[in-house]
């Protein structure tokens, strides 16, 4: 078989295998949806956080981004990591003590507020819009250089796939399927 | 201790904690990274200088261990105040 022939078994086994996790791992209730039912174990969970790391942004546009502005590259990969530490020391332990499971929710009812509610979705709305560009226009190259088409079919392509496991399986089939990708990695 | 002061010890204490490890952070990531890499690219190990590392690697270890000592911290810090996961959840 040739190289083609090859990525294509190994593309198509990767997509099987995560599918069938999120179909495994249906979601069927609201805590499973958001937070897995709180019940996978602390290293899995770390190894799924890891592999958010290691997404289709840092391997296509982190390098890239290192090796055309040399070292000054370096503020975006600390701004990357170091992001992480604000999120373990200045926002987790507190939504997981204060038991909601998304930051708006936090934000509206600490504050009894509808307004402040409002505007904490639409500040997690633009800065999840933000990554997610990145990350689906990574997801777009990877599958228009794949299956050799435009980059925007790709981006559908890719889209669709990770809207189905996502939708589908919530937090619990993402938590398996960036371990798998993880393992991968 | 009324339970008030009892939280409030534990909000300092918590505080404290985010304060030192935050400083440690800013410290690794905009001072020896950025501010002070001109000086710390004289030295060098192993023939690497060691800006250029902390900028591209040394600042993550720190990172990673940041969360960890933070961790460790407040997880004590939680059972000495009695509040922790196990005993707190349903």
């Amino acid at each position: 078989m040739n190289v083609q022939a090859w990525t294509f078994v190994m593309v198509g086994l990767s997509f099987a295998l995560y599918i069938g996790v999120a179909i495994r791992s249906k979601a069927s209730s609201t805590g499973e949806f958001y937070v897995a039912s709180s019940n996978v174990p602390p290293v899995l969970n770390g190894m799924a956080t890891a592999a958010d790391w290691m997404s289709a942004a840092s391997f296509i546009a982190m390098a890239g981004l290192i090796s055309f502005m040399g070292r000054d590259g370096a503020v975006y990969l600390m701004g990357w990591t170091g992001g992480y530490v604000l999120l373990a020391l200045l926002l987790a332990p507190y939504l997981r003590k204060f038991g909601k499971y998304t930051v708006p929710d936090f934000v509206g009812d600490r504050y009894y507020s509808q307004t402040a509610r409002f505007v904490a979705i639409v500040c997690a709305i633009f800065v999840s819009f933000t990554y997610v560009a990145g990350q689906m226009r990574g997801v777009g190259i990877v599958f228009s250089r794949f299956l050799s088409v435009d980059v925007n079919v790709g981006v559908l392509i890719g889209m669709s796939i990770v809207f189905f496991y996502a939708v589908l399986g919530g937090m619990k089939g993402i938590t398996y399927t960036h371990r798998l990708r993880n393992i991968v990695c | 201790m009324t339970t008030k002061d009892k939280r409030r010890a534990y909000w300092r204490k918590n505080l404290q904690y985010l304060g030192i490890l935050l400083s440690v952070w800013f410290l690794m990531s905009y001072g020896c990274a950025i501010l002070f890499v001109d000086f710390l690219d004289r030295i060098k190990i192993v023939g690497f200088r060691l800006g250029f590392w902390l900028a591209q690697q040394g600042s993550i270890y720190v990172f990673v261990l940041l969360i960890f000592i933070y961790v460790y911290l407040m997880n004590r810090l939680d059972k000495k105040h009695g509040v922790e996961e196990s005993s707190n959840r349903e």
